[in-house]
């Protein structure tokens, strides 16, 4: 986390061009151009966060913290809905 | 409170309401949102079965096709929403299939299912009874799907669940009510609501489990799998109100011969009648 953010502003400091990231999401691999949010990432998707649920790293993350729990290289997302079923 | 047995169809019982956990549905019957040929069909079919609650399951969003219309569009929003947790096969799995649901529904009910048998679709009891312990821990109001076993149905009260939801045969299978007894000995037994989950066919399987004695029915391709659901939703939403009915009015006894409704001819005719005894003679 430490050693990201740290990179991170190191990049920008830089100027170097934007490093892909890669996430695996709903179990396949997923490009980002930069750590984003989980809500940034449900906008970017064209998901409504009210009909889903979020998995970040195995911890099921409540609603409220979309908006400040950052993805970053190598992070795991699951986005769950309801489908039909019985 | 008046159930819809009384409401609207003049009968002169008053049921019980049917509560779990502290919320009153008007409907003994619940169904399910999967299998229909379409999400309209479906939407009209959840009407015409009075339905108050519907299963759903829990997936993974598609990530690469949003153009699928969600199915909660086609979900009344007077509907309660039960997440299932078909498909998990052990006790971690289900647990964090609830959880998932609870945070996309924003409801702490889970029908809770802990599959052992890929074929049968039995649930496995043990990781079932685990996994209802620590959900009720979690907060959960927990429906488990289970066997009809009076054992495990009494250890899943003892673990805290909410009603026990006994099969009447194998998911999906539409053989009816395959162990009536079993189904009888638990009824006498329950000390939570009896909800007899899986195996209907037709509008009488749905009759004879109110009959024997259920609080609800929770079916889903008996229902979606029809030619026609929306009408086979009609006819279950009856058989429940008619096998309610006939549970609360007290059956006659199974007897091995006749026994005339009509009076006996003398009684009818006075001197004139046959003597009594001739075969064919008796009015029925």
């Amino acid at each position: 986390m430490t050693v990201r953010s740290w990179r991170s502003t190191l990049n920008r400091f830089l100027r170097w061009p934007a490093v892909s990231l890669r996430i695996t999401l709903n179990g396949e691999p997923y490009d980002l151009d930069e750590p984003l949010s989980v809500a940034d990432l449900l906008v970017r998707l064209s998901i409504d966060p009210r009909r889903v649920a979020v998995e970040h790293n195995l911890v099921i993350l409540k609603r409220p913290r979309f908006g400040d729990t950052l993805i970053q290289e190598g992070d795991q997302v699951e986005i769950v809905n309801f489908v039909g079923g019985g | 409170m008046i159930d819809d047995l009384s409401m609207g169809m003049g009968m002169g019982i008053n049921d019980a309401p049917f509560v779990i956990a502290g919320r009153t549905f008007r409907s003994r019957l619940i169904v399910g949102t999967g299998k229909y040929p379409s999400h309209p069909v479906m939407a009209q079919a959840h009407a015409a079965s009075g339905a108050e609650m519907v299963t759903v399951a829990v997936r993974r969003v598609n990530i690469s096709d949003r153009s699928k219309e969600s199915l909660l569009d086609y979900i009344d929003p007077g509907i309660f929403l039960l997440p299932n947790t078909a498909g998990c096969y052990t006790a971690e799995d289900a647990i964090r299939t609830a959880h998932l649901g609870r945070e996309a529904g924003l409801s702490n009910w889970v029908k809770l299912e802990v599959i052992g048998d890929e074929r049968t679709l039995f649930p496995d009891n043990e990781a079932l009874i685990d996994a209802t312990r620590i959900l009720v821990r979690d907060g959960f109001v927990v429906l488990p799907y289970t066997n009809d076993d009076l054992i495990a149905c009494r250890k899943l009260e003892d673990a805290g669940a909410a009603a026990i939801m006994p099969l009447g045969a194998p998911i999906g299978s539409g053989l009816g009510i395959q162990n009536v007894n079993n189904l009888r000995i638990i009824r006498e037994f329950a000390r939570v609501p009896l909800i007899i989950d899986a195996g209907v066919g037709t509008a009488s399987d749905a009759a004879l489990a109110m009959e024997i004695g259920a609080d609800g029915v929770l079916m889903n391709t008996a229902i979606a799998g029809a030619q026609n659901p929306i009408t086979m939703a009609e006819a279950m939403k009856h058989a429940v109100i008619a096998g309610r009915l006939a549970y609360l009015s007290g059956r006659i006894e199974r007897k091995m011969y006749a026994t005339a409704s009509s009076p006996p001819l003398e009684d009818a005719r006075g001197a004139m009648s046959p003597s009594k005894g001739v075969e064919g003679m008796v009015g029925r």
